[in-house]
């Protein structure tokens, strides 16, 4: 029994590494942009967009995973529930970029934009590979993405900070490429760092 | 002294966060008086309920699964309504967390853990310690205390020990006692077992659906 803290280090500058990171190759092009810009801002916030963004408003919120592993045993790739959400899996194998733009909730993403990732880890397979010296999931595609999360509204630095390894932590088991994360005041700035 | 304990995996009873909450039960004995309750990811009378119970608690010990490195999202309706009705009430039951994943190391809960202390924090509520648990179903696959499950049983043992004096420490680690490699090839095989049962081949389960 190992006592003591648990927390994890951000393997290296998450922002010099988006700027030299890799990603795309295999058939991927383009931004997948997975926002919670507030109840009732999906149309505004969506505007401005170009044609190589994909846009998708995890409000109102999709239904939560279920924890049922049938997007890695039944229906491989895809959740098995069938709402808006079944193909995000799928967007995101073509995308050379995730961006996530999501409220700071406690250190984390907002319910909204958490539920969708959660019903999405048909991305990835059940089995596992060694990183670092730690287990992740193996890829399901081929190629990479790049991850970048824009947070906005009040922050403490405590929370800005635990965002930030959050963001490295997805990254990496997503086999990302490169990652960022980017803190704004509101959605409408955060949405002036897109367009 | 009085503890809610909250199990808040979507799997309910039959997930590892249930089994582990029971087994703290176990441990903890008639050192306190223990209500089990589930969360529902939406709005509810139930998560009204909880929040109401725990805002009265001494004691609050939460366990859920690990899902993309944080709290599922089936749990953030229920510690919203508990946050709003413990200010309310102006008390401060400690928190104490088990977080189970199924990668072998403990440690990669360390993010989910570091969130509810942000929630405590930012809702009153105290400190107490978590219990971070890797490994998975290997959790079950002894008696706590024994085989793959001796260290997880060590830190149960002492969060149980904790809950009942109102302590408070820093994270445990505990994963099995087991090797990872095998652990690795085990659920390399309990996968392609699944997808027999499920009719698919295990070629089948690395499917691309997005065609690439």
């Amino acid at each position: 029994m190992v006592m003591g803290g648990v927390s994890r280090e951000v393997s290296a500058d998450s922002e010099r590494a988006f700027r030299t990171g890799r990603s795309g190759g295999a058939g991927r092009s383009g931004r997948l942009v997975i926002f919670d810009a507030g109840e009732g801002e999906k149309e505004a916030f969506a505007e401005g967009f170009g044609p190589c963004d994909v846009l998708f408003s995890a409000t109102p919120l999709v239904r939560t995973c279920t924890g049922c592993f049938g997007c890695w045993t039944r229906t491989p790739g895809a959740c098995v529930l069938r709402d808006r959400c079944f193909e995000v899996p799928s967007l995101m194998a073509r995308a050379e970029e995730l961006v996530l733009v999501s409220p700071v909730a406690h250190g984390g993403y907002s319910r909204n934009v958490k539920a969708v990732l959660e019903r999405s880890i048909g991305y990835l397979l059940p089995f596992f590979r060694m990183a670092d010296g730690e287990m992740h999931h193996a890829l399901r595609y081929p190629g990479a993405l790049r991850l970048v999360a824009h947070f906005y509204g009040p922050c403490s630095a405590a929370d800005e900070d635990l965002a930030r390894r959050l963001v490295a932590a997805n990254a990496e088991n997503l086999g990302a490429s490169a990652c960022a994360a980017f803190f704004h005041e509101d959605a409408r700035e955060a949405k002036e760092a897109l367009v | 002294m009085k503890v809610v304990m909250l199990c808040g995996s979507p799997r309910g009873a039959k997930g590892n966060s249930a089994y582990l909450l029971d087994g703290l039960g176990r441990l903890l004995g008639d050192r306190v008086s223990c209500e089990t309750v589930r969360v529902t990811p939406g709005p509810s009378a139930a998560n009204e309920d909880t929040a109401a119970k725990v805002a009265g608690c001494d004691a609050l010990v939460m366990a859920f699964p690990l899902y993309v490195d944080g709290v599922p999202a089936g749990l953030h309706e229920a510690l919203a309504r508990i946050g709003e009705r413990v200010r309310e009430a102006g008390t401060s039951p400690r928190v104490y967390a088990v977080v189970n994943c199924g990668f072998f190391e403990a440690r990669q809960n360390g993010l989910a853990i570091e969130m509810i202390w942000s929630w405590c924090e930012a809702n009153g509520l105290a400190r107490g310690r978590a219990v971070a648990v890797g490994g998975g179903e290997m959790c079950r696959a002894a008696p706590l205390g024994h085989g793959p499950a001796k260290d997880l049983g060590r830190a149960l043992a002492q969060l149980a020990d904790d809950v009942a004096a109102g302590g408070e420490g820093d994270a445990l680690c505990a994963q099995p006692n087991f090797p990872r490699i095998l652990y690795r090839l085990g659920a390399r095989f309990l996968w392609r077992k699944q997808a027999k049962a499920n009719g698919l081949s295990p070629r089948a389960l690395k499917r691309r659906p997005a065609n690439l």
